[in-house]
């Protein structure tokens, strides 16, 4: 080589290393702020995940909290209308009155009609609350009111008398710290008993059903239980303790109006395979020569995925369904051999560097051998893998046709990062070298739009099958700062059952 | 700075006291300017290259081992830096015509150095061809050879010998432009 070309090289070298040039002033308040806004973006990924988890726990906790008080006040409607005409359908011993229809008694001639009724040996132990007016209405001494479904048919109701005394009286055997209603459910059978044979146009079925609660009569009851799972008011040691009668039997429309309370909730577990129509864009700003989304699209041959989770729904007025839910996504693209090179990564260390549509990967070699700087190495085939946590929001629309219903649905997912992965083989002199590294530049969350004709085909009452083909489109791409733009759309075909709660 | 001082001044840099930062940037700015002004193609350029320079090195101080020269670790992440900048930004392809330089005549070292300034010097680099630029500087002040320099830059090593003598045609064209002088820059023997 020319001497004189050396000397430029001395000349330049002797004169500019080590010279120590003046820096402007904004430089450092640029590195400041540049910092700043490092610290800022750190904390803000670092509080992502807790964030997101505690908006998740939240919405879940406020769903759950609604169900709650929708339940109770369901509880408590339900409770009222035991007292009702028609859930004294439920509730009623029927027996023919003594009284005339549509005639109001006054408690005190109740008691003699029924004592009258009685055997001279047999003195009533509750009083026998009785208004039987021409609408129906059976009025208590308290105000209480029960509205009757027939004239004539009278409720009769346990109550614990003022004037006690009697031996027995009503009685509370503590189970567990917690009085018991058994001695009054034994009081109120034998007094019924007693008035049905008295009284010759007593119905069979009252009679049966006197005996089913004497059953009921034989076994300890915890207080709050029996309270809580018959919709009864709340007793207080002292006071007039009402009970109905057949609280076995009274039970049973309230448990079937809790169920309905929950009836417009559903879930559904379900999967769904994918089929990748994945959207690549080069982004100029990120402009790279060994990476763009042509040597991506010739590079990556296919890519596999499905989903699997539960999905829940909720009924809205008309025939409008919620739909959210959590799945997990995994997809798999296979990507082609081909030659990689060392170049030094963000920090500054030299690593194999590895493109693909999701992002870039820097492999490390396990050889132990550092690679410089434009190092290259062939791959084998390599698969990138990538996980997400989904949950989608989307509004549907029933139109049934028999047991047939079509739900069209749109919304919008919210797909949270989980795990990404690069598996290569490096081809080494000693032999292939299987690595595996994180791909970088990936977003940890990205949206995308969900549309799906769903099909339902109804089995029973509760269960149902699902049949949901879809289409997934990106509404951001899932990685950021890559010279390829990825955006994941995909057809999906999932089934499931639906299972009312 | 000491070994020591310049050690805890580190660790308190990667628990991100910006107070240390500072000292840190102080110290080492000024050099680390001239490495990325030799990079850029303007004073402007090199600004935010010394710039976003810095802040990765406090982002990955923590893998600095205290085995070799901070010095050295801080240049190589300035270098990696403005690579990987200008590669991103433009494509390098040499364009200038090689004849219009290949006669130029040698001008001696030390009237060079008399007539003209650091900064002077620094002015002809930048105005190098960006390709010529990159390979200049690494093949010059980093220490590479070719082969090294044809894989960072994505070229053959026939081209970076290539581009390596037409930058310093060029140079030589501008030192003698630059002092007016009809000689060709000779030995300072």
């Amino acid at each position: 080589m020319n001497k004189d070309l050396h000397d430029i090289d001395n000349l330049f070298k002797q004169s500019i290393d080590g010279h120590l040039e003046e820096v402007p002033a904004e430089v450092w308040q640029n590195i400041d702020h540049g910092l700043d806004k490092r610290q800022a973006a750190f904390y803000k990924r670092r509080y992502f995940t807790v964030r997101a988890a505690a908006i998740l726990l939240l919405l879940v906790g406020g769903v759950t909290i609604a169900a709650i008080l929708r339940y109770h006040s369901v509880e408590k409607q339900a409770g009222k209308e035991i007292g009702t005409a028609k859930s004294s359908h439920q509730l009623k011993m029927t027996r023919q009155g003594p009284g005339e229809p549509g005639k109001q008694y006054t408690v005190e001639e109740q008691q003699s009609t029924a004592q009258e009724h009685l055997p001279a040996d047999k003195t009533p132990a509750n009083k026998i609350i009785v208004k039987n007016d021409s609408q129906g209405q059976i009025e208590s001494s308290e105000n209480s009111t029960y509205t009757a479904e027939k004239n004539g048919e009278v409720e009769v109701e346990a109550r614990k008398s003022k004037s006690s005394g009697q031996k027995d009286d009503v009685r509370m055997k503590p189970i567990g710290g917690v009085p018991a209603y058994e001695v009054v459910q034994r009081n109120e059978v034998k007094r019924i008993q007693q008035t049905g044979r008295e009284d010759k146009g007593v119905k069979q079925g009252a009679v049966n059903e006197l005996v089913r609660t004497s059953h009921v009569d034989t076994q300890a009851i915890n207080v709050n239980e029996f309270r809580i799972n018959n919709m009864l008011p709340e007793v207080h040691a002292g006071s007039n303790s009402v009970v109905p009668v057949f609280n076995n039997v009274a039970s049973l429309p309230i448990a079937e109006k809790s169920r309905n309370s929950l009836g417009s909730w559903s879930v559904s577990p379900n999967y769904a395979q994918n089929i990748n129509l994945n959207r690549l864009k080069d982004d100029d700003h990120f402009r790279d020569p060994r990476n763009n989304s042509r040597e991506a699209r010739r590079t990556e041959q296919e890519t596999k995925s499905f989903s699997i989770g539960v999905g829940v729904q909720k009924s809205l007025a008309g025939n409008f369904i919620l739909q959210s839910g959590v799945q997990y996504f995994s997809s798999q693209t296979t990507i082609t051999p081909k030659m990689i090179f060392a170049e030094p990564d963000a920090r500054g260390e030299v690593r194999y560097r590895f493109n693909c549509s999701s992002g870039d990967s820097y492999i490390p070699s396990k050889s132990g051998v550092q690679p410089a700087i434009g190092d290259s190495i062939k791959t084998n085939s390599s698969e990138s893998e990538l996980s997400y946590l989904q949950v989608p929001l989307l509004a549907s629309y029933r139109i049934s046709v028999g047991k047939l219903s079509i739900l069209p649905s749109a919304g919008i997912q919210t797909n949270f990062l989980l795990n990404s992965k690069l598996k290569s083989s490096l081809v080494q002199p000693s032999g292939d070298e299987e690595v595996a590294s994180s791909i970088n530049g990936l977003r940890s969350i990205y949206f995308s739009g969900v549309l799906q004709p769903q099909l339902n085909y109804k089995f029973s009452d509760r269960i149902s099958f699902d049949l949901t083909p879809g289409i997934n489109f990106s509404l951001t791409p899932i990685n950021n700062e890559t010279a390829v733009k990825t955006y994941q759309n995909m057809f999906s075909l999932g089934a499931g059952l639906r299972i009312k709660l | 700075m000491s070994k020591i001082e310049l050690k805890e001044i580190i660790q308190s840099c990667i628990q991100g006291k910006r107070a240390a930062q500072n000292e840190l940037y102080e110290h080492f700015a000024s050099k680390m300017f001239t490495v990325c002004l030799r990079y850029a193609n303007s004073r402007e350029e090199a600004k935010d290259l010394l710039q976003e320079g810095f802040i990765k090195a406090f982002d990955c101080l923590h893998q600095f081992k205290f085995e070799g020269s901070f010095e050295g670790w801080m240049k190589k992440v300035m270098v990696n830096n403005a690579l990987q900048k200008i590669r991103s930004r433009s494509p390098l392809h040499a364009i200038v015509p090689i004849d219009d330089v290949e006669h130029a005549e040698a001008v001696s070292q030390q009237e060079v150095l008399s007539r003209l300034g650091t900064k002077e010097l620094i002015q002809l680099i930048q105005e190098l061809p960006t390709i010529y630029r990159l390979v200049f500087n690494l093949y010059v002040f980093e220490g590479m050879k070719h082969k090294e320099i044809s894989k960072i830059l994505g070229i053959s090593e026939g081209t970076s010998k290539s581009n390596l003598h037409d930058a310093r045609a060029i140079l030589q064209k501008k030192l003698k432009e630059g002092l007016h002088l009809p000689g060709k820059l000779v030995a300072n023997e």
